[in-house]
């Protein structure tokens, strides 16, 4: 019995929506975008994916233009709806994970609508990218 | 919590608390198959009281002065729904004002009054807002607003997602919630009106006010 619980288990959990990792997010992205200098392409994913409104963590996977993943960036985001012209009063919290990865906690995307998320890269390369992402 | 029935020797004192925490031992001879009634009012009555807890809401503090002019005038700026249009994608960041304290302000850019009521604020759980927000040029109620809230502790804790949306009804009047908090502590919770307005001119419909919130 418990063995058929246990595979049963084991069988969801390979069943999930896209393949989820052990973070949550998809193994697909949401969006892909590629910076203003044309030098780096992220990758983003959300938690939910797709976003909706409310607090939502935010995955970046950074690649170069040999897709290989580019560590030692300093990303500093703000959350912010271009059709209200406002931001957030939540500052969201970017962690370098490595391999390229970096998540970004505490962006609160209050309102529901198209939100961009307007990243400065400095660090190895000074650049810059808008993500757009659409809430639920 | 767990409820026994006790033994006869403490029948003199009918209503003690065991030592056990989350334990409460009766004297009287309480079983479920006996008198299942009293002990549903029992079980209930401990539940009641187990929400009865302190309880934070809007922050008493100073009286909002900022919509009054050095005269002693009321200042009430106009709105116009011919005022509202998209925002320029390069906008600046609309200028916040203070938060307020109490539960009644006008808005920062002295459009609306504000007044919110809240249901007793506990950690963890659900919580409405509801906002009765009025124009100050004539107290008409302000319809169509699509009033949101924007809460959060400080600027790196939002409050938890809880699936929170707004109704208007009465017209005018939104209720907000369910809004959940997960830190005690005061809180901020900022209300915006008619977003989809841009806030770069004077009678745009666009406006917001923040109010204080505690959490014990």
């Amino acid at each position: 019995m418990r063995v058929g619980v246990l595979v049963l288990v084991v069988g969801l959990g390979a069943c999930g929506p896209g393949g989820a990792s052990q973070q949550g997010f998809l193994d697909t992205p949401l969006v892909t975008v590629a910076s203003a200098a044309g030098a780096l392409q992220l990758a983003v994913y959300s938690n939910p994916q797709p976003p909706v409104r409310g607090n939502v963590a935010i995955r970046y996977r950074v690649t170069d233009s040999m897709s290989q993943p580019v560590d030692g960036l300093t990303l500093e985001v703000v959350p912010w709806m271009p059709a209200m012209g406002h931001s957030t009063s939540v500052v969201p919290t970017v962690s370098a994970v490595g391999s390229g990865v970096y998540d970004l906690s505490n962006v609160y995307l209050f309102m529901a609508g198209q939100w961009q998320l307007r990243t400065t890269i400095t660090g190895g390369a000074a650049d810059s990218a808008t993500p757009e992402l659409a809430v639920q | 919590m767990t409820l026994h029935s006790a033994p006869a020797e403490v029948g003199r004192n009918p209503w003690r608390f065991d030592a056990s925490p989350g334990t409460l031992r009766t004297g009287y001879p309480l079983t479920m198959q006996s008198c299942p009634p009293v002990r549903l009012i029992v079980v209930a009555t401990l539940g009641f009281l187990g929400c009865m807890g302190p309880a934070g809401g809007a922050v008493s503090g100073a009286a909002d002065t900022h919509c009054i002019a050095a005269d002693g005038g009321a200042i009430a700026q106009d709105t116009s729904a011919a005022a509202c249009h998209v925002a320029d994608a390069n906008a600046p960041m609309p200028e916040y004002g203070e938060t307020r304290y109490n539960a009644q302000s006008a808005d920062d850019d002295c459009k609306y009054d504000v007044q919110l009521t809240v249901t007793p604020v506990r950690q963890a759980e659900s919580v409405t807002l509801v906002v009765k927000v009025t124009a100050r040029s004539d107290g008409a109620p302000v319809t169509g607003a699509t009033a949101h809230a924007e809460i959060f502790l400080n600027d790196t804790h939002p409050a938890p997602n809880a699936g929170t949306s707004t109704v208007e009804a009465p017209a005018g009047t939104y209720t907000i919630g369910p809004v959940k908090f997960d830190a005690s502590g005061r809180w901020t919770a900022r209300f915006h009106f008619f977003e989809s307005c841009a806030d770069d001119s004077e009678e745009s419909p666009h406006g917001h006010v923040g109010f204080f919130l505690d959490v014990p």
